[in-house]
């Protein structure tokens, strides 16, 4: 009997001992196929890996974010693509549901992914230019935000670890940026001859000094975004930019060109999502293809570049026809298919910011506000911008495209007979005019600045409501299904905050709609910067 | 009269002396009508045993609750147990949205015939012996082994055939077109009635779905004598489904043997079964190759023989490739031909387990035993699209795409266990285990994808169109290589003691500690937890000396169980993950936690049993349970520069009762059984989590609600006071002051975005309010007869789909309302009906307009069966032959389709239809024969 119980006694010991056996937890408890901060830091990993992510923050390097941002709402509020997929709200047609416009601001591809691999990059070194190279990627990603909804969370982002935080009014946001800017253009000048691992950069190799020129061009980005709602303040960063010894873009090689390399498994995001639900045999695109706008302003300017922006439409006879936006839009297999598409490769780069772009900035400021752009006319400038842009997408005849005094954008005719368009958007055409009215000049600008910068279609929204242009065509009233909230003729000027704002945010949402947006939390209210005194909406 | 029941670790427990519901069910009940999953046929048998069939078909994995939805984020699943040891599922969920891949379950691989017995233990009391997983409940099989006698050898063999049980309602009269639009459409229907010159009457139910055919055979032998005892068995299920080109197939193989030495001291007990499965285009809901897309839709004015032919040689190319005119209507539609012939998705299994338990009789009241039981299996997944399926498929690649996955899971578990059983003297009874336990369980992954490049999606050459290997996949970073497992142990030890005084007096205590490896981690300061349960039970028909004669036996429990549950693997011990659209391996955008604690389930129960007046019997058990410490990752403000953060708080109530009311009588040669299965469950968010310390910030905060998505407008949102299973509809009808839809100047009506989100509108709780089934079996000399009525009563359910099929204008309701002259509302407003269904239906719908009732009445299942006597047979054999059915006839359902039929196994997803594949009704012809 004793025998017997201490043979239980040893087996039960055994038993209890064997379930102590704990210290492999962590092993276990440790996901075989992700890695640990110390195996990031091998050969300088972790911070290429951490500039990447936030570079995928600008312009989505995730498909479907990207989608949303710049093919379903830049690209068609800035006149660029229209959306043809077969959904059933758009924001289009001014109706969006709350998961296409929250997407800015709510999605963990931007904001989360921008601020978490902030602290990483903070966490992992104190090298100022790698710190000063991730704040300009973050203002450039954080502008787009500011600029789809107005005030946002911003200064207090992650402060003291508080999960509601307070809104900053666009404004603050924006004097926030321009203090930030500052701050990085002096460390880089300081450092102008220093620069990052080449490997760690997927836009300028590492090169300090690129990455000045750049947040000197993102900075008269911003001021000529202010020229109305703060004068002093606009020509002061504006001149600022320009005199700076490093100063602002000046050929393409300055552009700031997110590569390939930083690209995820569906590569260029653009070229995906617009190819999304492309019917078979079909090559114009799916969920979007290009806007008419764009395409008849082009087409009454015989531009040259429209084989490299469009892919031919499938009407007989016609090479280049776009869709207009803001109508009831046709079933994409039978008729939507047939519109020009936007011509973008899996392997293009994407383009943040262009010298051409810089070019029209400072032929704005010079000719419309005044402002002192240092040495060249305003016209210099704009057949600068031209020449940079035909350069950049590799056209010749800039020469005699910019010197076309006859040619102008061409009314719409759509080949499917519903929306054609009788109207001439604009007079203008592409040869400076030294004696024209400054609106004239501004217009002219303003399109070719909008032509330059296809695809970038939320930095042409930006201008088309701080400036009117270029024009772009109206909702019709099928089309304008915002229940007469939105514009036609002055189309969206904001997005709504995300709904999930309201549940898990609520008194700070609350307090910036009434106390900093001042307006109701719509599509319509307008901006700090939106107010062009010469746009009056009714 | 005392029956003992098979309850946890496989130990047989005297009913008398049970504190918590069990409730048993013999072989006989699952083989007569028996389905490819056997936890099919459970369905009805048990009072609070909710079974949802999946939509996926045969073979399909089954959503099983007992008691209600208890976790926010974990699984609220059944565990199951075969012969004592847990099964963890490792059953994939089914797709949700867009994606149409059904799943089956590694439970659904047992093949029915090898069961003795089930019983399902409905409560957390009765599982706080196997862990964790059990808080849900447990379904516990036992499995046959040889027995004591001559060789008995057991065939049989069933056809079963199959046609789709609820469709939606459609409509052939008005043709192809869009009479409000100057353009037309060729995809919708709502164009010029047709006539008999040019309407081809085609109807999905008749012109494309098929009769399904489900073959089954199985033999089994058993022999063994006193020492030695031999179970061997095999089976094989065919089943073709109701839409062309998909299959199940499974092929089990079992050996049993059972041996005892050592003076009969000893026993051991080994087994081994072997298992291939396999599944082609086994399809749940979603559009994405999904053929019920374009078989729904399809325009009436169309010729369905037209695209019967699916492709077309394609002469340039030479290949032939898919043909469709209609185009994929924004939602991916294909030829329904094309995905089932041409858009392949494969799964093969092989599946082994091995089991060994050693016992040894230490004295005749004390015994010590050891079990070991390894379960394997690899699963080879392939996709094969072949060139022309819709680009958005295929990555953009008009030659094709191929993709394939090998998945391996590995479960082991094992345990000892001393056992006693002893009367210290006449009164006096002890019934004690203690034992330890080690489960360990892993999964494994390697997955490749990709199209095969065309020369344009991508800059390189073209590979071959259809040619489906790694190798001719594109070079491009299209081409997604994966690799992906998990491990999880844990490490238990428990005991029990049930103590009986004069036999009518119970108490059970148990306890138990879990040293699970979710919990080690920086971010966890817990390594165990430990729970315990008591119980009582006294059976007062033998204590109180003058009960009436017609009570013969009355019984009455109660018990209390606290069982924790860890929190997810690797919260705890978070990592660097790949980033697929960056291809770099980033930090997580989670909001930093730590101090998680485990999740805790407290329960308690009491009933009854009795059994009075001769024939009848009664149990009845009321429950209530609380969920506490839930950890769920709600989102969050950006603001905080997080897009998510780690809760733990949160408490969901259950409670209901459970009530059978059994009746058999013989009269003769005739015998009538009767049972009445009732069950009701409220669910109730006591809270989510009101004033959370953020320990990081000392900042307090509260998540008012918990968004758990849905589908288009509809969401799962979780408020207190709510249930986990309410729906929201985001959207509503614009309303005028004096409360009636605005119709706007054109006619149409335009439900808009609610602003607000206190405003949502609830559509209702899709979980059901009560469950009833009524079951009847006659057995007159070798005739037996049986049916089951089950029925569903509360709860909504929302069909996306049939919104589709009215925005196309090919449904029944849209042809009506036509025929009607229009749509009316408003008591007497007139909207035309194709802007009626144009705004409120399509694909994503006005959830309002698109939720119906989940109550429900069904003949589940009936059967008619003759066994020959073997005397006829010349005392050869047994005979008995059957005729079966189920689902054969739906008494009463208002939804247009079958609300018990879900997509997935997962929480938020039941009770919505996206083009879920029909449920099925079935018909069977039976032969058993018994040597």
């Amino acid at each position: 009997m004793r025998n017997i119980i201490t043979k239980t006694g040893a087996a039960f010991l055994a038993a209890s001992l064997f379930a102590g056996c704990t210290a492999h937890y962590l092993e276990i408890n440790t996901n075989p196929y992700e890695v640990s901060k110390e195996q990031t830091l091998t050969d300088g990993y972790a911070i290429g890996a951490a500039i990447s992510a936030l570079c995928g923050t600008v312009v989505s390097t995730d498909v479907n974010t990207a989608q949303f941002t710049d093919c379903l709402l830049g690209g068609p509020m800035g006149g660029y693509y229209s959306t043809t997929g077969a959904f059933a709200k758009t924001i289009d047609n001014y109706n969006p549901t709350d998961d296409w416009t929250r997407v800015f601001l709510a999605s963990d591809r931007i904001i989360p992914t921008l601020y978490s691999n902030l602290n990483e990059i903070a966490d992992i070194t104190d090298d100022p230019v790698t710190l000063a190279i991730a704040k300009i990627i973050k203002i450039t990603a954080m502008l787009r935000v500011t600029d789809t909804y107005g005030p946002i969370p911003y200064s207090k982002i992650g402060e003291g670890g508080a999960i509601a935080v307070a809104y900053d009014s666009q404004e603050a946001v924006y004097d926030a940026m321009f203090a930030e800017l500052d701050e990085v253009i002096s460390t880089l000048t300081e450092n102008k001859l220093s620069g990052i691992s080449p490997k760690a950069d997927p836009i300028y190799d590492g090169t300090a000094v690129k990455w000045c020129k750049f947040a000197n061009s993102l900075k008269l980005r911003m001021a000529m975004r202010i020229s109305y709602a703060a004068p002093e303040k606009s020509r002061k960063y504006a001149e600022e930019a320009v005199k700076h010894e490093i100063g602002v873009f000046t050929s393409n090689a300055d552009n700031a060109t997110l590569r390939t390399v930083a690209f995820g498994e569906k590569g260029n995001p653009l070229y995906t999502a617009i190819k999304y639900n492309q019917p078979s045999g079909c090559n114009t695109g799916g969920d979007t293809h290009a806007a008419a706008d764009i395409i008849t302003y082009m087409n009454g300017y015989n531009d040259p570049r429209r084989p490299v922006y469009f892919i031919p439409s499938e009407f007989d006879g016609i090479e280049y026809v776009g869709i207009r936006v803001r109508i009831e839009k046709p079933a994409l297999n039978s008729l939507g298919r047939k519109y020009s598409g936007v011509n973008i490769s899996p392997s293009d780069p994407l383009v943040w910011l262009n010298a051409a772009e810089v070019c029209f900035l400072k032929a704005e400021a010079e000719a419309v506000f005044g402002y002192d752009m240092g040495e060249g006319t305003a016209e210099d400038f704009y057949n600068e911008g031209i020449r940079l842009s035909f350069e950049q997408f590799g056209v010749s005849g800039a020469d005699a495209y910019l010197n076309d005094a006859v040619s102008r954008p061409a009314v719409y005719i759509d080949p499917a007979g519903q929306n054609s368009y009788s109207e001439m958007l604009s007079e203008i055409t592409v040869k400076w005019d030294e004696s024209a009215s400054t609106a004239q000049k501004q217009e002219r600008i303003l399109i070719q600045k909008w032509i330059a910068n296809f695809n970038n279609g939320n930095e042409a929204w930006a201008d088309h409501r701080r400036t009117g242009y270029p024009h772009l065509f109206p909702a019709t009233d099928a089309g304008n299904k915002s229940d007469g909230i939105v514009s036609s003729v002055y189309g969206a000027r904001r997005m709504r905050y995300p709904l999930a704002e309201y549940t898990n945010n609520g008194e700070n949402v609350n307090y910036a709609v009434s106390a900093l947006l001042k307006g109701k939390d719509n599509m319509a209210t307008r901006l700090w910067w939106d107010c062009n005194p010469a746009i009056i909406i009714k | 009269m005392e029956g003992t029941v098979v309850t946890a670790l496989g130990i047989k427990r005297s009913e008398k002396a049970l504190s918590y519901n069990v409730q048993e069910i013999k072989s006989d009940d699952l083989v007569v009508n028996k389905d490819a999953n056997f936890i099919n046929s459970l369905n009805g048998k048990v009072a609070g045993l909710n079974i949802n069939a999946s939509s996926s078909g045969v073979g399909g994995a089954t959503k099983v609750i007992m008691r209600g939805q208890k976790s926010i984020s974990q699984s609220s699943n059944a565990l199951y147990v075969i012969d004592g040891v847990p099964m963890y599922t490792t059953a994939k969920e089914g797709s949700t949205q867009f994606g149409s891949q059904g799943s089956s379950d590694p439970i659904a691989d047992i093949n029915p015939e090898d069961i003795e017995s089930i019983s399902v233990l409905t409560g957390a009391a009765a599982a706080a012996l196997y862990g964790s997983d059990a808080a849900n409940g447990a379904i516990v099989v036992t499995t046959k082994k040889g027995k004591e006698g001559k060789v008995t050898v057991n065939a049989t063999a069933g056809v079963e055939v199959m046609t789709p049980f609820v469709l939606p309602r459609f409509q052939n009269r008005y043709g192809t077109g869009d009479y409000n639009s100057s353009i037309g459409s060729d995809v919708r229907s709502w164009g010029q009635p047709l006539n008999s010159a040019n309407n081809y009457h085609y109807n999905p139910a008749k012109d494309y779905f098929q009769t399904g055919v489900t073959h089954s055979e199985s033999v089994s032998v058993s022999m063994g004598n006193e020492r030695n005892q031999t179970y061997l068995s095999g089976s094989a299920i065919d089943s073709y489904g109701v839409v062309p080109n998909n299959g199940y197939h499974r092929y089990n193989f079992t050996f049993r043997n059972t041996t005892s030495f050592l003076k009969d001291k000893m026993h051991l007990d080994v087994g081994a079964s072997y298992i291939i499965q396999k599944d082609l285009n086994m399809i749940n809901q979603g559009t994405y190759n999904n053929p019920l897309v374009g078989a729904y839709i399809f325009p009436r004015g169309g010729d369905w023989d037209d695209v019967r032919m699916f492709e077309r040689y394609d002469v340039t190319r030479r290949l032939s490739t898919q043909y469709w005119p209609i185009g994929d209507a924004g939602m991916t539609m294909q030829n329904p031909y094309w995905i089932n012939y041409r858009n392949l998705r494969e799964n093969k299994k092989d599946r082994y387990m091995l089991n060994a338990s050693l016992s040894y009789d230490i004295l005749d009241w004390l015994n010590i035993a050891g079990r070991v039981r390894v379960d394997n299996s690899i699963t080879k997944y392939t996709e094969k699209f072949y060139a022309s399926t819709l680009p958005q498929l295929t990555e953009s690649s008009k030659n094709g795409l191929y993709g394939i996955s090998s998945m391996k899971d590995s479960q082991i578990y094992a345990d000892v266990l001393l056992n006693i059983d002893k009367r210290f003297n006449e009164d006096w009874t002890l019934q004690a285990n203690i034992g330890a336990s080690i489960t360990d369980m892993r999964y494994d992954a390697f997955k490749n994808r990709g199209p095969i490049a065309d020369g344009e999606m991508s800059e390189e050459k073209p590979g071959l169109a259809n040619v489906f290997n790694v190798q001719n996949l594109s070079n491009s970073q299209k081409t997604s290589r994966l690799q992906e497992g998990w491990r999880e142990q844990t490490q238990s030890v428990f005991a029990s003691a049930e103590v009986g005084y004069k036999g009518a007096y119970y108490l059970t205590l148990t306890a138990r500690n879990d040293w699970p490896s979710q919990l080690a981690g920086p971010h966890s300061n817990k390594k165990s937890f430990f729970y315990p349960s008591v119980g009582a039970s006294v059976v007062l028909s033998q204590i109180i000396p003058n009960m009436p004669a017609n009570l013969e036996y009355l019984k009455i429990r109660g018990s209390y169980a606290s069982v924790g549950t860890a929190f997810e693997r690797y919260i705890a011990n978070p990592k660097y993950k790949w980033n697929s659209s960056g291809l770099s391996w980033n930090t997580q955008t989670q909001y930093p936690m730590y101090d998680l604690k485990p999740e805790l389930t407290n329960s308690w129960e009491v009933g009854l049993s009795m059994r009075f007046l001769k024939w009848f019997s009664l149990e009845a058990t009321y429950y209530h349970t609380n969920t506490k410490n839930q950890t769920f990752n709600p989102q969050i403000s950006t603001g905080s520069g997080s897009s998510e953060i780690y809760i733990q708080s949160g408490d969901v109530m259950n409670q209901g009762c459970e009530i059978s009311l059994g009746f058999g009588k013989d009269w003769n040669k005739f015998r009538w059984d009767s049972n009445l299965a009732f069950s009701t469950n409220q669910n109730r968010i006591e809270s989510l989590a009101d004033n959370v310390l953020n320990a990081a910030t000392g900042e307090e905060f509260s998540v008012d609600q918990l968004d758990m998505n849905g589908l288009g407008l509809a969401h799962f949102i979780l408020r207190k006071g709510g249930t986990l299973g309410d729906l929201y509809s985001f959207a509503d009808f614009k309303y005028d002051s004096n409360g009636m839809i605005v119709v706007n100047e054109d006619g149409t009506v335009s439900p808009s975005m609610i602003a607000d989100a206190k405003n949502y509108v609830k559509l209702g709780s899709v979980l059901p309010k009560a469950n009833l089934s009524w079951r009847n079996d006659f057995r007159i000399a070798g005739f037996n007869f049986g049916f089951l009525i089950t029925a569903r009563f509360g709860g909504i359910v929302f069909s996306s789909t049939q919104a589709v099929l009215d925005y196309y204008g090919v449904s029944e309701a849209s042809a009506a309302a036509r025929d009607a002259g229009g749509v009316y509302i408003n008591g007497g407003d007139r909207v035309d009906a194709n802007k009626w269904y144009s705004s409120v239906g399509g694909s994503n719908p006005l959830p309002q307009e698109y939720t119906y009732s989940g109550t429900n009445v069904r003949l589940q299942e009936a059967s008619i069966g003759y066994t020959f006597p073997r005397k006829m047979l010349g005392n050869v054999c047994d005979l008995n032959l059957s005729i079966v059915g189920r689902n054969l006839w739906m008494i009463y359902n208002k939804a247009p389709f079958d609300p018990e039929s879900v997509a997935t196994t997962g929480n938020y997803y039941q009770g919505i239809d996206h083009f879920m594949m029909p449920s099925l009704r079935n018909f069977g012809f039976n032969v058993r024969i018994t040597f």
